[in-house]
């Protein structure tokens, strides 16, 4: 196992510092609409002006995290299911803005959460590599540069021209992990995704992983696959209901998150 | 708040290339699969226009006899700039929520969506006035000096539209019923604009009772969608010149529309992901 506690003279490059993010629970109401607005906004006025907008319950996803990482960890979040993983990571990506706390990232991001959900599924593959590639960031020719590669490591051969709406789940993650890691990032985070494809892929993937490890990017990886967390992360930690249970080497994370499930 | 501008505009200048993948990709996923492809960037407006041809033109009779070639051209021109503004705001309005995959897999400025629909229709819109452009040729049609005022027109127009479509993206992302109301706003305002039926005496074509009172008229011009009709068809088909306040109020409107669009984008985009 890689030894963390040596210090490291860079700077952190994903920083949070007590970050709660929650969310608006409507029971009642599925979606807001302008119609529920108006008419409570005239049960407001008529009954009890003073309250709010409706019955809303909020759920803290995060409760006070803080989390630092420097280039070259591998980072592996684990926990339960709706412990916090995937909210974790889409507020370091950005994607979600902290209620309360501050996150700070180095460089440039990419995040892979499932399985490219933003492909368009009457393009080909092809021209979808070049649509995603462009909102993740890249340039025209970056892209065109990378094309190649990222063929190469999707292994969708020919089917790369065919509608991606023809594609399994199992191609679909492929080209978009392939997308992903050909982003270039200082900063990957990557949401049970390795799991996709068959096991050349998964070796394939994981010596990726390694190769950025090594060119110094910080990888933040959340999955239920202990074994994986085990093998490519250099620290781990142990969500649970939003907040940080445990935190430390990968191996010490994992054996207690087993013994403390009883597994 | 000239900050809050600055920020977007530069946001979306830094993801012009984005922006142009999405806005191609758009077209294509739109006509892929249909037999006649990108045909129907013309055919649409054409068929449009047959309806409330044969509706307003035969049935109703209102452009008098024997002036049914030049009635037609009307609706035509009315119909193809009308649709750019139903069809952009249609789809702005559910544009965010719309890439709702993308919005939670990636931190990308939320603008590029709207912004990359109202470009696909723009492109629409172009390709039916030159269509336009071609049949008034093939029928004698000599332009005037004044034609140089159309990229001008065409650009205020552009940017009222675009304007207008942040400001529903906005709404569109907090209120999911936004889109029905886009609807029958934009079917009010179809009837209220001057698409099949006279509004000024011009080319022959005498204006409706109502619009002999002055102020009624003025009123009726403060919507932008009739001020833009009236003027690319002064710029079009009369040859005259539309008049300079007029293309002063929309160009006003329309940089007004896009500022507060903007500044929508600016204060609230980064709340987007969480309510779609």
């Amino acid at each position: 196992m890689q030894n963390t506690s040596e210090p490291r003279e860079t700077v952190a490059s994903v920083v949070a510092d007590g970050v709660w993010v929650g969310f608006a629970i409507r029971y009642h109401l599925p979606e807001s609409t302008l119609r529920g607005a108006f008419v409570r906004g005239l049960e407001g006025l008529v009954k009890h002006p003073l309250q709010g907008a409706g019955r809303k319950e909020f759920f803290w996803a995060l409760q006070g995290i803080s989390v630092q990482a420097r280039p070259g960890d591998v980072v592996g979040i684990i926990g339960k299911n709706g412990s916090g993983k995937t909210t974790l990571l889409r507020t370091l990506a950005g994607i979600w803005q902290p209620d309360r706390g501050q996150v700070h990232v180095q460089g440039v991001v990419s995040c892979l959460m499932s399985f490219g959900v933003g492909f368009r599924p009457n393009l080909s593959g092809r021209e979808n590599v070049f649509v995603n590639g462009s909102i993740l960031g890249l340039s025209r020719r970056q892209i065109s540069e990378r094309l190649e590669s990222i063929m190469e490591l999707s292994e969708l051969g020919t089917f790369i021209d065919a509608p991606v709406r023809t594609y399994s789940a199992g191609m679909k993650g492929r080209l978009g992990f392939s997308i992903a890691v050909h982003i270039d990032p200082d900063v990957l985070l990557l949401d049970e995704v390795l799991t996709v494809g068959d096991a050349a892929f998964r070796v394939r993937a994981g010596s990726i992983l390694d190769r950025l490890r090594e060119n110094n990017k910080t990888i933040f990886l959340a999955s239920h696959n202990l074994d994986m967390v085990k093998k490519s992360c250099t620290r781990a930690i142990w969500l649970e209901k939003g907040i940080i249970r445990l935190e430390g080497t990968a191996g010490e994370v994992v054996e207690a998150y087993q013994s403390g499930m009883g597994g | 708040m000239r900050a809050e501008v600055k920020q977007q505009m530069r946001q979306l200048f830094a993801r012009r290339e984005t922006i142009r993948f999405l806005t191609s990709s758009g077209l294509q996923d739109l006509n892929r699969d249909k037999i006649l492809g990108n045909l129907w960037s013309l055919l649409d407006p054409l068929l449009f226009m047959a309806v409330y041809y044969v509706v307003f033109g035969v049935v109703f009779n209102m452009a008098g006899s024997g002036r049914s070639g030049q009635f037609m051209i009307y609706i035509f021109l009315g119909v193809v700039t009308f649709r750019f503004a139903e069809v952009s705001l249609g789809q702005s309005v559910t544009s965010i929520r719309g890439h709702r995959g993308i919005i939670h897999e990636t931190n990308v400025p939320k603008a590029v969506f709207p912004v990359a629909s109202v470009l696909a229709r723009f492109y629409d819109f172009l390709w039916g006035l030159l269509v336009l452009v071609a049949i008034l040729v093939a029928t004698g049609y000599r332009p005037t000096l004044f034609i140089l005022l159309l990229p001008v027109i065409l650009m205020a127009y552009f940017v009222f539209v675009l304007g207008v479509s942040l400001i529903a993206a906005d709404i569109g992302v907090f209120f999911v019923d936004a889109s029905n109301l886009v609807t029958v706003v934009m079917r009010v305002l179809f009837y209220l604009s001057p698409v099949f039926y006279f509004v000024r005496d011009r080319g022959g074509f005498k204006a409706m009772g109502p619009f002999h009172n002055q102020t009624v008229k003025a009123l009726y011009f403060l919507n932008p969608l009739t001020g833009f009709i009236e003027c690319l068809r002064d710029l079009l088909m009369w040859g005259a010149a539309p008049s300079r306040w007029l293309i002063l109020y929309l160009i006003g409107v329309s940089i007004a529309s896009l500022v507060v669009g903007l500044i929508l984008f600016s204060r609230r985009e980064g709340r987007y992901a969480k309510y779609i």
